[in-house]
């Protein structure tokens, strides 16, 4: 202890007792009273514990170091639409309550529904109508296999089904569905991934005979005896799609090749898979069925080149009017530009698709004007990224009935190729839609018109509160 | 210099009209804003009519649109409550027999 503290003398010396005159050895638990320093006994008997701590100086209480947010769920106030379908959900059995349900549209209800993922078992029912012939869901998701064989009892006389995000259909879904649907001809399914092999077979034998359309997206377990089975029972179909399978690949197409009704076919891959279809069997397949053919569709098989088009497509469709190619990296610029040149005109296109065939470029482009001005609607060159500026503004021009294009991530259009294409000189154009992400040579100044929607131009990200 | 005239025109208030009906509703700017495709239509840097005259047409009939309107002032009213008050539940001043119309309005208003 410092030696100065104004009050005791240092510790350790000798003082003498201001009240019994006594030498005692200072400690620092020495107390003092009026006339000086007292000895321990003298401080003991005065009342006065020397070791009594001093009081405790009052402390400020302890600050809340940690801010604790009590985090309370806020609900929001919920979305009008979602009210809405609650309440329609809540009347499905009296539907006669919910006002007049022939003026409103159905499907855009079903559309809404899905959209907001709403549709479930419950719900779903208010689609539902004995005297159905067509029926389409868009989210299926929520459904279980006993709705949807529930279905099948509920809407008796449908002729045609289209079911999006059927993940949770299973086999027994399909063995219902074969002994009824009487009046069914067309079956489109996106995901029925879980239905097994035999299920598939099944079916196919039971329905196979009335069908005139097959379109199944996304299943792994269709092997290829349900293919055999399938050109068995339904010789005559006229609608096939065997998209995303991974277990499809050239041996199929010979079986396939014997649908000779064929009018259209969508053979498009899963590609993670990295199973593609080769030229040489396609070839030998269009020779087969190609001359009926009003939609082709081969996206994603990869390892397809330019003979396919001009030995497969150029030498064996007469009728085609919809042309789909995308993501099918081997097709050259040239190959497609000769492709369209030698394609037969009988084959009046209206929809004509090289989305990400990276070499696709200004030849073919000028190509396939020149083939389909008269017809052309709808045109998708996304990514084909080096289709100069010339050939772009011939779009405006040469396909007056145009009413979709997407020129997403083709670098070079700019203010002047969306101005020519939206105000062609020879007066208006019927176009709705114009796409044209990734196309970073576009500024604020971008022409606009009324009734065309342009969507993907950067400069408008400002706008949009994400 | 057009700028400051367009923002100049900006009102505190602007008009929802009924095509259909011909009815027109006016509110206050903050509660149209409730719904994404008003919000938009207003927005005078997006460079539609009805940002410079605070006017938009809906193709709904008045019925619904005031359903919509009477929605969005809820919203408006109801979207900084704290965590314990109360919010009445709109869901029981629908009547069911706007209930399908009201829903496609809703989705194309994006309320």
């Amino acid at each position: 202890m410092s030696s100065a503290t104004g009050k005791a003398p240092p510790i350790g010396t000798f003082h003498e007792c201001a009240q019994c005159q006594k030498k005692f050895t200072v400690t620092k638990y020495t107390i003092s009273n009026d006339s000086g320093f007292l000895c321990h006994p003298c401080a003991k008997s005065s009342g006065e514990n020397p070791f009594k701590k001093p009081a405790p100086r009052k402390r400020k209480p302890a600050a809340e170091k940690r801010t604790v947010k009590n985090f309370e769920e806020v609900e929001p106030v919920k979305t009008l639409t979602g009210m809405c379908i609650s309440i329609i959900g809540s009347y499905i059995d009296q539907v006669e309550e919910l006002g007049d349900v022939g003026a409103v549209n159905m499907d855009k209800i079903c559309r809404i529904v899905s959209k907001s993922r709403n549709l479930n078992e419950h719900n779903v029912r208010l689609f539902y109508d004995v005297t159905n012939t067509s029926l389409v869901i868009y989210d299926s998701t929520n459904l279980k296999s006993p709705a949807f064989s529930a279905m099948s009892a509920l809407n008796p006389n449908l002729q045609r089904l289209t079911l999006h995000m059927c993940g949770q259909m299973e086999s027994t879904v399909l063995d219902d569905w074969s002994k009824s649907f009487k009046n069914l001809t067309r079956l489109e399914l996106h995901a029925p991934f879980l239905v097994r092999e035999p299920a598939w077979i099944n079916f196919i034998r039971a329905k196979g005979p009335q069908l005139t359309g097959f379109l199944i997206t996304n299943s792994p377990r269709f092997t290829q005896e349900c293919l055999d089975t399938l050109v068995e029972s339904a010789p005559d179909l006229n609608e096939l799609r065997l998209a995303e399978f991974t277990k499809m690949n050239d041996s199929w197409l010979e079986g396939i090749a014997q649908f000779t009704s064929l009018t259209s076919l969508d053979l498009s891959s899963d590609r993670s898979s990295r199973i593609s279809l080769t030229s040489q069997p396609v070839i030998e397949l269009l020779k087969s069925v190609g001359r009926n053919l009003a939609l082709l569709r081969l996206d994603a098989n990869e390892e397809l080149d330019d003979t396919m088009l001009l030995d497969g497509v150029a030498l064996h469709c007469t009728a085609l009017e919809t042309l789909s190619m995308s993501l099918l990296p081997a097709l050259t610029d040239e190959g497609v530009a000769k492709f369209f040149d030698k394609l037969p005109l009988t084959n009046e296109l209206t929809c004509v698709n090289f989305s990400r065939c990276h070499e696709v470029s200004s030849l073919a482009l000028r190509a396939i004007l020149k083939h389909s001005r008269a017809t052309l609607q709808s045109l998708n060159i996304n990514g084909c990224k080096e289709v100069d500026e010339d050939a772009l503004n011939l779009i405006g021009e040469a396909a007056p009935r145009l009413t979709e294009l997407d020129v997403g991530w083709c670098r070079n259009v700019n203010d002047l190729v969306i101005g020519s294409i939206l105000l062609p000189k020879r007066g208006m154009t019927e176009l709705k839609t114009i796409n044209c992400f990734g196309c970073n040579r576009i500024t604020q100044n971008c022409p606009k018109k009324a009734g065309v929607t342009i969507i993907g131009v950067e400069t408008d990200i400002s706008r949009q509160r994400l | 210099m057009a700028e400051d005239s367009e923002q100049a025109k900006q009102s505190d208030w602007v008009k929802i009209i009924s095509k259909r009906d011909g009815h027109s509703f006016i509110v206050p700017r903050d509660v149209a804003m409730g719904s994404g495709f008003l919000r938009n239509s207003f927005n005078p840097e997006a460079g539609f009519l009805e940002g410079t005259q605070n006017t938009c047409e809906v193709d709904d009939r008045a019925i619904i649109v005031e359903k919509v309107m009477e929605y969005l002032a809820h919203k408006n009213l109801y979207a900084k409550a704290g965590p314990r008050e109360e919010i009445p539940d709109f869901q029981e001043r629908i009547p069911p027999d706007i209930a399908l119309e009201l829903l496609m309005a809703a989705d194309f208003l994006e309320a």
